[in-house]
């Protein structure tokens, strides 16, 4: 009987084993849960200038008030920012690459539309990714895109010239401390489903 | 029941297969020594050419691209073949006899973990012969450059990288295995010897983030070959995060590097002081936080990465933290001293210079978590000095140390102690003229990493390559000690060795038997290295 | 004498120590032993933060330095010393890890201070767009048309000791970042391809550059003069190459050189007739500027990594395929897109000075126009 229950007790020397062998399986997997962990601090607190690449809805149910909802139950008066856009791609003189205006004074709690030209010169279908950044990296989590032409991949006819909208607004109780933002899109262009040699 | 001798042969096998096959504790942490030692030599020649490059501006022994394969290699090989192994070997060798156990826990695993090394580190430096040349990326591999931009050895990079990581876990297993499972009755965890609690702090350490490495090498494997984007911003990934990642574990790291180092010094200062350890209750306590606190600084190797103004202030304020628990092992090392009734032998003189050359280091590095100047010392020669300072005259000068303190035991033949003490002047010259001129030049304003130099910088390359080949050849000395003892040519060691030797493994003759404590010992006449008894 | 030899190396060492703080104050000439003197406000506190965080680790030092130096001296069995056996104490744990606490914050405070003055948020006067390429910078002055390279100009002889080293060796570049003194710069830095970092030490500015991302920092130089820094993050073997030259003048200068360089801009693209002895001329010094880092002076380069372009199948043969290549470069090597940061005049002397030097004497030449045409026809 106490030979049968000792047989199937596993000794405290086993037990330890087996911990010692999960444990660094599951920091393995740990590292990899870093992953997701990192964009979830990073939505959460808005760091490192990353956006949620979905448009944000604006309406009286979300969390995201309307201008005027906000400024008038919080009585925060909407002021002034400087709104810079900016954009790089691997081959700037290829695609064309370029925001319509580089510069914007934006009142804050109100809604704006601006646009990005894309040229594909090439005589293939081309897709675009773009990735947003902004400057200072906190300011993320106070721009509400409702359009962006980085919510999906830009697919660009052989030839074609785009205006790829932009409509935005910064909410209003973006801190004062933030006068002046850049907001910088990175395109990167692949060929679409080819196989042929783009250039 | 079957006749059959109950035991084996208490000799060991002859030959090759001795090698090969071994599950004893002695023999492993032997082939575990000889590898670092080995490895040292071949980083240690990567490291002369690259100083002897940078001995004077302009380029003349070596185009960039291969200078920044050494500098890689050179880090890849200190960091996983010189320093962690030798401090396997010791662990291997000594903790079975410190705790009055027969040999670890897990021996034929213990086997492999060694031969794993050989493999990946053949792995490795293959990779100099490859189409496209070895590793360049640095020992840090930040991506892209070592994604996307990387030449096709860095698969192989990868995979020796999980085979070091695979070995180094299974004996971290095989240490806390042991030291939980196998200690002498009566040897409970406060009468434990230092070295045990250093290396029993350690193994928890590597059990954590090896993993994580892994896990981050995986994922460059990924980008790499199968067209994700863990580290990639077109594909919506982001190189930052590598760096978080690699550096979860890379702080730990540093730390796995040098805990062992305090485990020895906490030996032999008291031994030739003659004194118990000064504080053995709080030196634990200070280990233990040190192991806590390294997991919540590792953005302190990333101040100038862009990270908002709270992340910053709370690096700096948890790396400036750990200075606390740090110094107050230091404290405990000089009371350990005063008071003493010292002798200088070969092993104390490195074990003091560790003391004090270590001190310094840590101080730069105290220097270094002040965020707003690290902005001006980050990627500069100043953080060479300072990490070159606490791994050189810190964790390879313990590691010296510990050799000439323990290699009477080991080989049962006392080292020559003139040539000993020649080494230790040498290397502690050597060390300073390489290094601490580094300190200069990197707030003068070089960065690391680069091949040439702009000419301010000039003078005080060239002392510290002079520095490095003194430092390099005077390695030699130590090599041939060493191969004096095995060899047999020296005095007798008794068994205790040393006048104030205290613990387990000076109670059995020198040479060590083949198996020793097969039996558990009586504790009754042991000193406590509590100091109480 | 081993008494004799210990002293030396303690006291050897407080001596170094001692002379350290004597210097302290030099920073410039070979020997320089400190940071380098700032020209900026926020500079000069951090050297000040610096100094101070620096002499208490060296007064920490002394302390426990002294102490040691003192028991080597006497706490020795030669002298006949008897070991007094104490081994613990708590009050001294208790004080030796409360001392070092409240050290520690006080050097908290001001680091913070300083931190904090870093973040600054006041409105910049001008904004500059940094993009670390390898192996070089690029200068965007955001709302104006100033877009430019900063290459650098230190030659392949010099490097090879073929030449003596200039005074500014491996510090200088063929355009300068100019900027007015006294007004707030804000510098914007990503990259086109690896991590880099920008780092002028005399500015106190030092940011990576990550790809895909923007990241910023600001400056305010009060003292006009040049100010030379280097790339900090390890960015391929063009690392130690890419220097950064700030130049900051006065409000007048920087408006009047923000004209020229518009002009400039403009007429980049401008062509003009070039005789083949012209095109071998220009070729060389931009081959040398802008290509010999890899393929080598030589043109002999460093294969397989860097092909060899003398007695090449590209340089000798279909002149269409080899602009192709040298404008648009090669997708998946080392081999950047050359047309966006050379102008049609560069790209034609290199690619001509390329077909006909070290024996290649194709014979053909091409012409700026021609350059300019291809990218057209690229719909460029």
């Amino acid at each position: 009987m106490k030979a049968e229950q000792q047989a199937q007790r596993k000794s405290p020397e086993s037990r330890l084993l087996i911990k010692l062998v999960l444990f660094p399986c599951l920091m393995f997997g740990f590292g990899f849960l870093l992953i997701p962990l990192y964009d979830v601090f990073c939505d959460i607190t808005g760091l490192n200038g990353k956006f949620d690449l979905s448009p944000s809805i604006i309406d009286t149910q979300s969390s995201i008030q309307s201008d005027t909802l906000l400024s008038s139950q919080q009585g925060v008066a909407s002021h002034k920012v400087i709104l810079q856009f900016t954009s790089a791609s691997d081959q700037q003189d290829v695609w064309k690459f370029q925001p319509a205006a580089s510069q914007l004074e934006v009142m804050t709690g109100q809604q704006y539309k601006t646009h990005f030209t894309l040229h594909n010169p090439t005589n293939a279908v081309m897709e675009f990714t773009s990735i947003p950044s902004i400057s200072p990296g906190l300011a993320a989590e106070y721009l509400i895109k409702t359009e962006c032409f980085c919510f999906q991949k830009q697919i660009l006819q052989a030839g074609e010239k785009v205006e790829m909208p932009v409509v935005f607004q910064l909410r209003n109780d973006i801190p004062k401390d933030y006068k002046k933002l850049t907001l910088a899109y990175r395109i990167y262009a692949t060929p679409y489903r080819s196989t042929a040699n783009v250039r | 029941m079957t006749t059959m001798t109950s035991e084996h042969s208490s000799a060991p096998a002859t030959g090759i297969r001795r090698w090969l096959y071994t599950t004893n504790h002695k023999d492993i942490g032997s082939m575990y020594l000889i590898f670092s030692l080995v490895m040292l030599l071949i980083g240690g020649s990567m490291a002369l050419l690259i100083r002897s490059e940078l001995f004077q501006p302009g380029l003349q022994l070596m185009q960039p691209e291969f200078f920044n394969q050494m500098t890689t290699l050179h880090g890849i090989i200190m960091v996983f073949g010189a320093i962690m192994p030798a401090f396997v070997g010791m662990a291997n060798w000594l903790i079975p006899m410190m705790v009055g156990a027969p040999d670890m826990a897990l021996p034929r695993i213990n086997n492999w973990s060694f031969w794993l090394l050989p493999f990946a580190f053949g792995m490795v430096l293959s990779t100099l012969f490859m189409e496209g040349g070895a590793p360049n990326f640095g020992w840090t591999f930040y991506a892209p450059l070592s994604t996307t931009y990387a030449p096709p050895s860095v698969t192989f990079f990868i995979f020796s990288v999980h085979i070091m990581g695979i070995s180094s876990v299974m004996g971290a297993v095989n240490v806390i295995a042991t030291i939980m499972n196998m200690r002498a009755p009566g040897m409970n965890y406060m009468k434990m010897p230092m070295f045990v609690w250093t290396w029993l702090i350690t193994a928890f350490l590597l059990l954590a983030v090896m993993p994580v490495l892994a896990g981050v090498v995986t994922m460059m494997l990924m980008d790499i070959h199968f067209a994700t984007s863990f580290f990639d911003a077109a594909g919506g990934g982001d190189p930052v995060m590598f760096q978080h990642i690699f550096w979860f574990f890379g702080h730990p790291e540093v730390y796995i590097m040098i805990l062992p180092a305090f485990g020895i010094v906490s030996h032999i200062i008291p031994t030739f002081a003659r004194k118990p350890l000064f504080g053995y209750h709080s030196m634990v306590i200070a280990t233990s936080s040190i192991a806590f606190l390294s997991f919540i600084v590792w953005a302190h190797h990333m101040f100038t990465v862009g990270m908002p103004l709270v992340g910053e202030l709370f690096f700096m304020y948890s790396t400036m933290l750990i200075a606390v628990p740090t110094g107050v092992k230091v404290f405990n090392w000089v009371a350990t001293m005063f008071r003493g009734s010292m002798t200088f032998e070969t092993p104390m003189l490195f074990s003091i210079a560790f003391v004090v050359l270590f001190t310094i280091g840590g101080l730069s590095g105290l220097m270094l978590a002040i965020a707003p100047a690290d902005f001006q010392y980050h990627d500069t020669y100043f953080v060479v000095a300072h990490f070159h300072y606490v791994l050189v005259p810190g964790a390879l000068f313990s590691i010296i140390a510990g050799v000439y303190f323990w290699i009477p035991k080991w080989t049962g033949v006392m080292y020559n102690e003139s040539m000993g003490k020649f080494h230790f002047w040498l290397s502690f010259i050597g060390v300073n003229l390489t290094f601490f001129p580094m300190h200069f030049i990197g707030l003068a304003g070089m960065p690391r990493r680069i091949p040439d130099y702009a000419l301010q910088f000039a003078d005080f390359n060239m002392v510290a390559s002079i520095g490095a080949f003194l430092f390099g050849l005077s390695q030699l000395i130590f090599v041939y000690n060493i191969i004096q003892c095995i060899r047999q040519r020296g005095c007798p060691a008794s068994p205790q060795v040393w006048e104030g030797a205290e613990g387990l493994e000076w109670t059995v003759d020198s040479p060590a038997p083949y198996h020793t404590f097969q039996t558990p010992p009586n504790l009754d006449n042991l000193r406590s290295p509590t100091g109480h008894n | 004498m081993e008494s004799i030899l210990r002293h030396l190396r303690v006291s050897g060492f407080s001596i170094r120590l001692l002379i350290l703080m004597a210097f302290t104050s030099f920073s410039h000439g070979e020997w320089g032993l400190n940071m380098t003197e700032s020209a900026t406000a926020i500079g000069r506190e951090i050297h000040g933060l610096h100094m101070t965080i620096f002499y208490i680790c060296v007064a920490i030092a002394v302390v426990v330095f002294g102490i040691m130096l003192y028991s080597i001296i006497r706490h020795r069995k030669s002298l006949g010393a008897e070991a007094k056996p104490f081994h613990e104490s708590t009050v001294v744990e208790i004080i030796w890890t409360t001392i070092p606490l409240v050290i520690l914050v006080a050097m908290a405070i001001p680091a913070t201070k300083t931190l904090v003055a870093m973040y600054d948020t006041e409105t910049s006067d001008i904004d500059i767009k940094v993009t670390g390429y390898q192996w070089k910078w690029r200068y965007e002055y955001l709302n104006t048309d100033v877009d430019f390279f900063s290459t650098l100009t230190t030659t392949q002889d010099q490097m090879q000791g073929l030449e003596p080293k200039s005074e500014n060796y491996l510090l200088e570049v063929d355009k300068h970042l100019i900027i007015p003194i006294n007004k707030k710069i804000r510098f914007l830095f990503t990259a086109q391809d690896v991590i880099h970092s920008w780092w002028v030490p005399e500015l106190a500015v030092k940011k990576d550059a990550i790809p895909g991302f923007i990241n910023e920092s600001w400056a305010k130089v009060e003292v006009p003069g040049i100010y030379r820094g280097q790339c900090a993050e390890l960015c391929g073997q063009g690392h130690g190459y890419m220097p950064i030259v700030v130049e900051a003048v006065s409000e007048e200068d920087y408006q009047a050189w923000l004209i020229t360089q518009q002009k400039a801009q403009k007429s980049a693209n401008q062509v003009s007739k070039l005789s083949f002895d012209e095109l071998m001329a220009q070729g060389k010094t931009g081959y040398d500027k802008n290509c010999a880092a890899c393929h080598q002076v030589t043109g002999m380069g460093i294969p397989p990594v860097f092909p060899a372009l003398k007695g090449s199948a590209i340089a000798l043969g279909d002149i269409q395929q080899h602009i192709d290549i040298v404008v648009n470069g090669k997708a998946g090597s080392a081999m950047s897109a050359f047309g966006e940061q050379l102008t049609p005049t560069e790209l034609a002397a290199i690619i001509t000075y390329e077909r006909n030097a070290w024996g290649n004497d194709k014979g053909d030449s091409i012409q700026p126009a021609e350059i300019v045409s291809f990218k057209q026809a690229q719909g460029q």
